[in-house]
């Protein structure tokens, strides 16, 4: 059983990843093309980021205590992405400037599920389901916010979500956690 | 992390990698498959990912229940059901709208996607991670590395047909029954099953594709000629007894009927007539009828194709009505309309906008005033934009209106002509109309139109009032088009 504060976390976090990938993609095919390259491109960077992340996270030990800097860095680059377009639009000369920003976005993916994967050790079904429901949340209402009232809801999405995720990091801890520090402890004392 | 590699079961990450590989393509078959099924407007795009999407969770939800023995089960059934989804698919919308229930096949397919599609392949990842065997770091790598190169065989595979993306698909789904310890003898069974079934895929795509649109689209005669997963949509060209063709984007008629033929006509043939361009750009092409009806009075026509699969199907299809190879003085440009205005400086005295109707929200970027606005600064002095309003031009029909007004947004001059033969409204806008109203009542009766309305820009003005046009950060009307669709067809209408 997982309880619902330990649950926010991954969904707040799908619900993040959602958002971004569809504001990349919204705004790409706006201000930039919506051929098939872009679709192919934005996923591709994705997976690429997400494998930048897991190998981070490997090399620091799956240091969770690092979320900040690929949070900053996940939510940072599409801001700058979506300034980018704002100001240089339809240029393809941005091309890899562009793919860059969406593999730094994905860097926190990797990263997530590589360093949450040892606090739901044993219940990684749940990690997936909540972060996969919280996705599904993202892109419709990415998507339906920006039919509704415009481009301001691909900013405001990530930078909110970001702001009401991050916050709930610690409350994903695996409640046998603190048990199994205590048995360490005490198996050490004796 | 390569000790954590060494580690790793060779099984487990075969498995895992092929299943990444696997989840691309069949998500890719069916997206495509189901949103030309429901008649794709955004909404419809949206729960057709949705549904996938919640595949996956159902898959999550089940990967520690399932004994060994009921996921061997699992993993068999999937190779059928898999192999058979389209077809079944399209058997269960054409028969339930046989007996008046579209809506009901409409609910159903989305109902079952999660449980057909998406589910079986997200399995693997939590129940090898819960197993604790190897980190889910190094697990969700390998993953990742499958999908990938299944998004890297898409452009190579996607539009080359059913049976391209099913060879490997049923070989790669063959070699991941193996690894999961089927019984030999199943196997054998189910490779020799997958294989007559394979040889017989052409012709079951055909036949029941063509099920769909004598039922569905009460085509009661035709055929399948092509039917095509582009990186865009589904499209299908499909020909009647009487010799007819017809052109199909995600289920949506493009070129068919004689209203569609008109409105080629009156889009492109009747304003390149009046104008004789140097340089004439047609934005879309479906089955490039313009083309043919343009190039006899324009020095030099580019179209503009997103989609090269329209493109290329147009032209085997479609030469007859678009006559390309007789045609001299026309050039193809794969290219997102809007990247290709903004990345080069050529102006054209006629721009044409062949597109659909603003039903998605990248059909709706090409009927934006800032889109408009791009146009603009690609025409030469005395320049016309054609546009098609997707409905007639009355007072009360929003979205004609809301094309006019981002055309009013952006020109001094905009006419408006209503056609009976067509049954559509069509913009030509300019800061400086090149031909006067007379001109045009002679070049719409000279091209058979019979009936038609002529709006001069003072009364287009008047009808538009304060409209706000469609803008990028406006897309309100692509939001209502696509839940009036949903309702419509919910109400069974």
């Amino acid at each position: 059983m997982v309880n619902k504060p330990m649950r926010r976390y991954p969904l707040l976090i799908g619900c993040l990843f959602g958002t971004l990938q569809t504001g990349y993609f919204l705004q790409l095919s706006f201000a930039f093309s919506s051929a098939a390259v872009t679709l192919f491109g934005i996923t591709l960077g994705w997976l690429a980021g997400s494998g930048v992340g897991l190998w981070l996270a490997g090399r620091s030990g799956n240091n969770s205590a690092l979320w900040w800097r690929y949070g900053l860095l996940s939510i940072g680059s599409y801001l700058v992405c979506g300034a980018l377009l704002a100001r240089f639009p339809l240029q393809g000369g941005w091309l890899p400037v562009y793919g860059a920003l969406v593999i730094a976005s994905g860097v926190y993916a990797g990263w997530f599920f590589s360093t949450a994967g040892s606090r739901w050790a044993g219940r990684i079904d749940r990690l997936f389901f909540w972060e996969n429901n919280g996705f599904i949340i993202g892109l419709a209402s990415a998507t339906i916010l920006y039919l509704l009232v415009g481009r301001v809801a691909l900013v405001v999405m990530p930078i909110g979500l970001g702001l009401c995720a991050f916050p709930t990091r610690g409350c994903d801890r695996n409640p046998n956690e603190n048990l199994s520090r205590v048995g360490a402890l005490e198996s050490h004392e004796s | 992390m390569i000790a954590r590699l060494n580690q790793l079961p060779p099984r487990t990450a075969a498995i895992l990698a092929l299943g990444g590989i696997n989840l691309v393509l069949i998500q890719w078959i069916m997206v495509r498959e189901l949103t030309a099924l429901l008649l794709g407007t955004e909404l419809i795009a949206l729960f057709v990912t949705g549904s996938a999407f919640v595949g996956y969770s159902l898959g999550y939800l089940l990967s520690n229940r399932l004994s060994e023995r009921s996921l061997r089960i699992f993993a068999l059934v999937t190779l059928p059901l898999h192999l058979s989804l389209p077809f079944a698919y399209r058997l269960i919308v054409g028969s339930l709208d046989q007996i008046g229930g579209y809506r009901i096949g409409f609910v159903l397919l989305l109902a079952l996607t999660p449980f057909t599609v998406s589910a079986f392949y997200s399995l693997f990842l939590p129940r090898f991670a819960n197993a604790g065997q190897v980190g889910l770091g190094t697990l969700y790598g390998i993953e990742l590395i499958g999908t990938a190169i299944g998004v890297l065989l898409l452009p190579i595979l996607g539009g080359r047909g059913l049976l391209a993306l099913y060879i490997p698909y049923t070989l790669i789904l063959g070699t991941i029954l193996a690894l999961l310890g089927i019984d030999r003898r199943w196997l054998a069974l189910g490779g020799v099953a997958a294989l007559v079934w394979l040889i017989a895929l052409p012709a079951l795509d055909a036949q029941s594709n063509a099920y769909v649109y004598r039922t569905v689209h009460n085509l009661s005669t035709v055929e399948s000629l092509a039917s095509v997963y582009s990186p865009y949509q589904k499209v299908d060209v499909l020909q009647d007894s009487d010799g007819r063709l017809y052109l199909y984007l995600n289920g949506l008629m493009d070129y068919g009927s004689d209203s569609l033929t008109r409105f080629n006509v009156i889009l492109s043939g009747v304003p390149a007539q009046l104008i004789h361009p140097a340089q004439m750009a047609i934005v879309g092409s479906g089955s490039m009828a313009s083309v043919a009806l343009a190039a006899p009075h324009a020095g030099h026509i580019t179209t503009v194709e997103l989609d090269p699969t329209v493109a290329d199907l147009s032209r085997h299809y479609f030469s007859a009505i678009n006559q390309l190879d007789r045609v001299t003085n026309w050039t193809l440009a794969i290219d997102d309309a809007k990247h290709f205005f903004g990345s080069n400086e050529m102006r054209y005295d006629l721009i044409t906008m062949d597109v659909p109707a603003p039903f998605t929200i990248q059909e709706g970027a090409l009927h934006t005033a800032e889109f408009y606005g791009l146009l603009k600064r690609h025409l030469a002095a005395r320049g016309v934009v054609s546009v098609s309003l997707s409905s007639t031009f009355t007072p009360t029909r929003t979205l004609a209106k809301q094309v006019v007004a981002g055309l009013l947004a952006n020109f001094a001059q905009v006419i408006v002509v209503t056609s009976a033969s067509a049954d559509l409204s069509f913009a030509y806008a300019s800061d400086d109309l090149p031909f006067d109203n007379l001109a045009l009542e002679q070049t719409l009766r000279a091209n058979n139109e019979a009936q038609f309305l002529i709006y001069q820009p003072p009364a287009v003005r008047q009808i538009v009032g304060d409209t706000l046009p469609i803008a990028e950060d406006d897309m309100r009307l692509i939001w209502q088009l696509s839940l009036s669709h949903v309702q419509r067809i919910l109400n069974g209408q």
